[in-house]
């Protein structure tokens, strides 16, 4: 049980779920008590071993989960949370990215921007969304519909979930890092309330590229890093398989991230990960998100962009001394 | 055996009198390379520069005033190999604290503020971690305050892996630095020399009112290796260089090393009034 990734003690599960059921099975059909009590018994340990193994998930298993194949994505939440979504699409310069949606959303009785990325579930979606990769497109579309928030007076709220931004060819040459860094630039400045919440991934520059706000929010399970795991890993120990090891020495937890003091507050998940309760996971998400905006939309627009400027300024670990290193040397 | 046939002592060679070109392997006089500030007289090669050596060609004699070389690293997630890394850093000849040198200077008798990058510090590839993001900001806060142009050299592996998010995060930090001085109409020159990458093209090097860039350098986000791996398809001669950005309109111009001075100057006299 010690040495299971999140994923292998699923499998564990799957198979324990089968012998409670044939035992119950059992129970039922020929009245057999001792597998009746012995089907109970099991449950009790189930539940049990969930919570002790979520009691020490790694920041390996974090990874694993908010990869998970049912990990709840962007629409999942818009399909949860929204009463009406009416989604936008493209950058009106060259193309409409499936790697993220956007739109006008009513949520919680308010109306806002919603923006987020999002993955496919089969392998057609997967393609047509590119895993989540957003291209330049993307971040252009995005930021048109930021600016459109601002001039209506309308929050943005973003949603993260991507492995990093589309590092092909095409991207680069339509100005892959142009578009990142004018979306750092104009979300800085943007003058309305902006939420983000890594529901999933937060895949680095890519993830970032969506991310400047002015609270910064991460599911329990969710995870941010500089770079993805097994990148680190390549560099660090010259060896991809290593990811587990390079998310440890990187700490890319919610939990990690809000000790570093990087972003406000982790939106709890139910025990066993969001995918098993998206309905659950998802009100969370909106008692959190909501908490947010009521105080961010009480400012005025001069004292949120002052806070988000302080804010801003003050990222960063450092001393004003460089005794540290020079007598160490 | 005759003495004719012995091989003659080969002429004294001084220590360092000649250098190979890395572009074309060309044997180049020491002296005269440094003279062209290491660029290849026949291929054009740009060899690499130190921060010092940037700030010597391009700021005014003696113009040239450091600040924020006094913050230091505090290796925030004790990153395996990283406090050695800063130790050697802290170390080097030049007493520099991380692998951007800022400080004010002149240029063409104009009051300029210089960000430069050192891609050799502490072996860190010019990486932005907390120390790069807050002299950056420094330079762009003392650019606002005095009303000086801020003028950057990029040269940068991107984030700083060793810092983990937070060095992330000095991709924001320095983007909104930028937005700052856009506000305020404060004149923003970049100039991409080899190599520029990841996070810093992805924030403050690809925000310049005016991009330059060196002949031949890497510009691209994604690293060499990752590049790789990504391809579907078939790859462009120029791919991820200076020329390449420059054909899909991502920078304004690719300059030779020696010019470089005057066209900062001339981007200045355009953007500056008379009386500044």
């Amino acid at each position: 049980m010690e040495d299971m990734t999140i994923i292998e003690f699923e499998t564990f599960l799957v198979e324990l779920d089968k012998n409670i059921a044939k035992l119950k099975s059992l129970a039922a059909r020929e009245g057999d008590t001792a597998a009746s009590n012995e089907a109970k018994q099991l449950t009790k340990e189930r539940a049990q071993l969930v919570e002790k193994f979520f009691r020490k998930l790694t920041a390996w298993d974090k990874v694993l989960l908010a990869r998970h194949k049912d990990r709840p994505y962007t629409l999942d939440y818009v399909a949860a949370l929204c009463d009406d979504f009416l989604e936008l699409h493209g950058d009106r310069a060259f193309g409409d990215d499936g790697a993220v949606v956007g739109g006008f959303a009513r949520m919680a009785g308010r109306s806002l921007m919603l923006i987020g990325q999002q993955k496919g579930r089969d392998l057609k979606e997967r393609q047509r969304r590119n895993f989540g990769y957003m291209k330049p497109e993307g971040y252009r579309k995005a930021l048109r519909l930021m600016e459109m928030a601002e001039r209506f007076s309308r929050p943005v709220l973003t949603f993260i979930d991507t492995p990093g931004a589309d590092p092909n060819v095409p991207s680069e040459q339509r100005g892959i890092s142009e578009a990142i860094a004018r979306n750092l630039r104009e979300m800085s400045v943007l003058k309305t309330p902006t939420v983000a919440v890594v529901v999933g991934e937060g895949g680095s520059g890519g993830a970032l590229g969506l991310a400047v706000a002015d609270r910064v929010l991460m599911l329990e399970h969710s995870f941010y890093s500089v770079i993805a795991p097994e990148g680190c890993a390549s560099i660090l120990y010259r060896d991809a398989t290593r990811g587990a090891d390079a998310a440890k020495a990187m700490r890319v937890t919610a939990q990690d991230a809000l000790e570093l003091g990087l972003i406000d507050e982790i939106i709890p998940e139910p025990l066993g990960g969001a995918h098993l309760d998206i309905a659950t996971t998802a009100e969370n998400l909106e008692q959190v998100v909501s908490k947010h905006l009521d105080a961010l939309t009480a400012l005025s627009i001069d004292d949120l962009l002052e806070q988000r400027g302080k804010r801003l300024r003050a990222l960063g670990k450092f001393e004003i001394s460089v005794e540290r290193w020079r007598t160490a040397g | 055996m005759p003495d004719w046939f012995k091989r003659s002592k080969s002429p004294e060679v001084p220590e360092g009198a000649f250098v190979k070109c890395t572009g074309c392997n060309a044997i180049l006089v020491t002296k005269d390379f440094e003279r062209d500030n290491k660029v290849c007289p026949r291929c054009a090669y740009h060899h690499p520069l130190s921060a010092n050596e940037r700030i010597a060609m391009l700021a005014d004699e003696d113009s040239f005033v450091e600040f924020g070389n006094d913050i230091a690293a505090i290796d925030p997630l004790t990153f395996p190999g990283y406090a050695q890394k800063l130790i050697a850093g802290h170390g080097e000849e030049t007493g520099r604290n991380d692998g951007l040198v800022t400080g004010r200077a002149s240029i063409s008798a104009r009051p300029v503020v210089l960000a430069i990058s050192d891609f050799q510090w502490g072996r860190l590839a010019g990486t932005m971690g907390s120390v790069f993001g807050e002299k950056f900001a420094l330079a762009a806060d003392v650019a606002l305050a005095e009303n000086r142009p801020l003028i950057t050299f990029c040269a940068s592996g991107g984030a700083r892996m060793q810092e983990g998010l937070v060095s992330l995060m000095q991709m924001a930090k320095t983007s909104h630095a930028v937005a700052k001085l856009r506000d305020a109409n404060i004149p923003y020159i970049v100039v991409l020399t080899h190599p520029s990458t990841g996070g810093a093209v992805a924030s403050y090097a690809s925000l310049g009112d005016v991009i330059f860039a060196e002949p031949g350098a890497t510009v691209a986000l994604s690293g060499e290796r990752v590049a790789a791996q990504a391809q579907t398809q078939k790859v462009p001669a120029n791919y991820r260089t200076a020329e390449f950005a420059l054909e899909h309109g991502m920078i304004d111009r690719v300059v030779h090393r020696r010019d470089i001075q005057s066209y900062i100057t001339r981007t200045l006299l355009f953007m500056q009034s008379p009386s500044k």
